[in-house]
């Protein structure tokens, strides 16, 4: 069908493919969806933010601890990716939007006085069917299917750096004191670019959640075995948060659970 | 010139505590450049009730957004100053306690004695430690306790003002010449554990010292060990130990790993693997490794335990990628996948990963360098090169197929079909039987 060695004009892949295979319809959306936040006791504010549209793109930001103004960080990552990321699809199009938002927030700091402003995302993006996931730093993302929990990140942290390159904190000076630190995040003239982000498989019946790291960092298998109990995503969330909350967990908590369906 | 007989003790602490020779600034929380702008004013100015007049300067310049501090002046009497919410308490009858908590600006209070060589005790932050003192120049600390000598003005009522005289040029020829300050000789040592030499320290390599330098700007940039490399190799020179009362910077970071929620994963005896043991993983009942939070073993179905100890073990084989000639691959790297595909191929703004090239023939939808078939931790990601033709991704029978974005990679699961440009497929089938993990 295509001649040898001849230049051939992109034909339509999908169409290609369908012609190939049997395939049917199983498109899914996001059928429910709830957040719950509360303020730690690490500040003296939640420097948490969240923020989603038209039901379709969700985003979680964590304002750097002991940074001044995470609060302020959060909110501007919020607000800058809710405004840029609706319709992207292409790779230029997500690190226009990472750019963006991180020299927003950097602005947003300068314009304060604050210097070292920065906080952690991660996006969540069901559109047509097809979902897409985002993130910096170490806000985690992670899908309930079939009672098994998958995570869909990994923490863009000093400590994941060290066990990819398979070294110990003993290796790198400075390691041990900044294990939790983050090596990519939304505030840095360029601390952004090697953001995560990856197209994922939605099912109807999966559930998708962000989760802040004052929350993630404290849950046990029990704890996801109740959550994913829930039917609804109000109560996975607030169980997730409450959860965390009494295993002792300092710091601001916040959780975003999206339940997938199938497409009307 | 008289030598100050003012002794300055410290907490440890991520403060910062800088001396002048009758001055001093303390900052709680030295994090940002307006803070290190403050203490750059203050050790840099010409005597030492300028260099409070600087700070009170800088405040303003910021418009008080700087944060909680302390500065103090004492010579003929002491002029204290109080930022924010920060306590500062004193043994001075007319000074038990001054805050700046409240107040939108700062707080000032000067104290004036008619006894010469009259002390006063001045207590901020955390508990000093006795036997240190602070002589001149800039250290870490949570807190101090000064001991202050004032000089007292001859036939002076004793007066507490609440009105800063900010142009009050008491002379006294005895205390010294602006010029002189800096070139004080330290105090004799004594039983001190922490005496500051006489030198400045400047205040910027003090806080590049305290803060690490530009930590939050750089990452480490530790790319994974190349597949040859072994753990045996000679390894960096060994961190130098933390200095002693180093600050920590802040709470994210001073987290112990396990706060992290960092699996305490012990390394499995060395495999036939040449790859580090990057990966969390825990075992099955057989034996097995498997993602940490999956409750059932990917290779044998065997129960795995949630609460089991963690392992991490070298990359695990995801997958076989099969070719439409029948050639199989184990998916546990990164294969680009083409009619000539190049190896040196990277999405834009990302680390460089060692590829595998693996040659396709097929139809000539096929571009030269078209598909990255990838095993990062425990999913295998598809990502589509920018190819001419598009790759397109079944995930199983009966499925819509899914067209792929350039260079945004996709998951895809065992069972996967996943079309480069055209008719031409390759398929994703189940890892092979694992040797056991112990």
């Amino acid at each position: 069908m295509h001649g040898l060695g001849e230049e051939t004009l992109p034909g339509d892949i999908e169409l290609v493919v369908r012609s190939l295979t049997a395939s049917g319809s199983r498109a899914s959306s996001v059928s429910d969806w709830a957040a719950a936040s509360e303020q730690g006791a690490m500040h003296d504010r939640n420097e948490d933010a969240w923020g989603q549209r038209a039901g379709t793109l969700f985003v979680l930001a964590d304002g750097m601890g002991g940074r001044p103004a995470g609060d302020l960080a959060a909110v501007t990552a919020v607000a800058s990716l809710l405004d840029s990321l609706s319709m992207v699809t292409d790779l230029d199009g997500w690190n226009r939007c990472m750019a963006t938002a991180s020299h927003e927030v950097r602005d947003a700091g300068l314009r304060r006085g604050h210097d070292r402003i920065g906080a952690a995302v991660g996006i969540v993006r069901v559109l047509d069917g097809r979902g897409v996931i985002a993130h910096a730093g170490d806000v985690r993302i992670v899908r309930l299917r079939n009672d098994q929990v998958q995570r869909l990140t990994t923490d863009h942290t000093v400590a994941h750096e060290l066990d990819r390159a398979g070294l110990t904190a003993d290796a790198v000076p400075g390691a041990h004191r900044r294990l939790g630190a983050l090596t990519v995040f939304l505030g840095g003239t360029d601390s952004w670019r090697s953001f995560g982000v990856r197209s994922v498989d939605v099912r109807p019946g999966d559930r998708l959640v962000l989760l802040s790291d004052g929350v993630h960092r404290h849950l046990t298998p029990t704890d996801w075995t109740d959550a994913a109990a829930m039917h609804s995503s109000q109560g996975m969330a607030d169980h997730l948060v409450v959860a965390a909350r009494r295993r002792g967990g300092r710091d601001d908590r916040t959780v975003v659970a999206i339940t997938v369906g199938a497409h009307p | 010139m008289r030598r100050s007989e003012s002794q300055v003790a410290i907490a440890a602490g991520r403060g910062m505590v800088a001396r002048r020779e009758r001055s001093l600034l303390y900052v709680p929380e030295p994090d940002t450049d307006a803070h290190r702008a403050i203490l750059a004013h203050f050790l840099d100015a010409a005597d030492d009730r300028a260099a409070v007049t600087a700070v009170g300067d800088a405040l303003i310049g910021d418009e008080f957004s700087s944060g909680p501090l302390v500065a103090l002046r004492w010579d003929t009497d002491l002029h204290v100053l109080v930022m924010g919410a920060i306590e500062l308490r004193s043994d001075h009858p007319a000074l038990p306690m001054i805050t700046g908590a409240g107040s939108t600006s700062w707080v000032e209070r000067v104290l004036r004695t008619s006894t010469p060589g009259a002390t006063v005790e001045v207590v901020v932050g955390d508990e000093a430690l006795d036997g240190t003192d602070v002589s001149l120049g800039s250290v870490p600390a949570g807190g101090f306790r000064a001991r202050l000598a004032l000089a007292g003005l001859d036939a002076t009522p004793a007066e507490v003002s609440d009105r800063v005289d900010e142009h009050a040029e008491i002379a006294h020829p005895e205390f010294g010449d602006p010029a002189d300050v800096g070139h004080v000789d330290p105090e004799p040592a004594g039983d001190r554990a922490h005496d500051v030499p006489g030198a400045r320290i400047r205040p910027l390599d003090a806080l590049q010292a305290v803060t690490g330098g530009d930590w939050m700007e750089e990452s480490l940039g530790l790319r994974p060990a190349p597949a040859s490399s072994r753990s045996t190799a000679p390894s960096p020179a060994p961190a130098p130990p933390p200095s002693p009362g180093a600050p920590p910077l802040d709470d994210e970071i001073t987290l112990a790993p396990e706060d992290l929620g960092l699996e305490q994963a012990a390394t499995l005896p060395p495999t036939t693997s040449d790859r580090p043991p990057a990966v969390v993983s825990r075992v099955c009942t057989g034996g097995h490794p498997n993602p940490p939070d999956t409750g059932r073993c990917r290779t044998c179905g065997a129960p795995v335990d949630p609460d089991g100890a963690p392992v991490r073990v070298p990359q695990p084989v995801l997958a076989v990628l099969r070719l439409p000639d029948g050639d199989e691959f184990p998916i546990d790297r990164a294969y680009v996948l083409g009619r000539r595909p190049d190896a040196s191929v990277q999405r834009p703004g990302s680390h460089a990963v060692d590829l595998t090239a693996i040659e396709v023939a097929g139809d000539a939808a096929i571009s030269r360098t078209h598909l990255i078939v990838s095993a990062e931790e425990w999913t295998v990601t598809v990502t589509d090169c920018a190819s001419r033709s598009g790759t397109a991704v079944v995930p199983a029978p009966g499925d819509d197929p899914v067209t792929l974005e350039p260079w945004v990679p996709h998951e895809v699961p065992i069972g996967a079909t996943v079309y480069l440009g055209g008719p031409t497929s390759v398929s994703l089938g189940p890892p092979p039987p694992t040797a056991s993990a112990s």
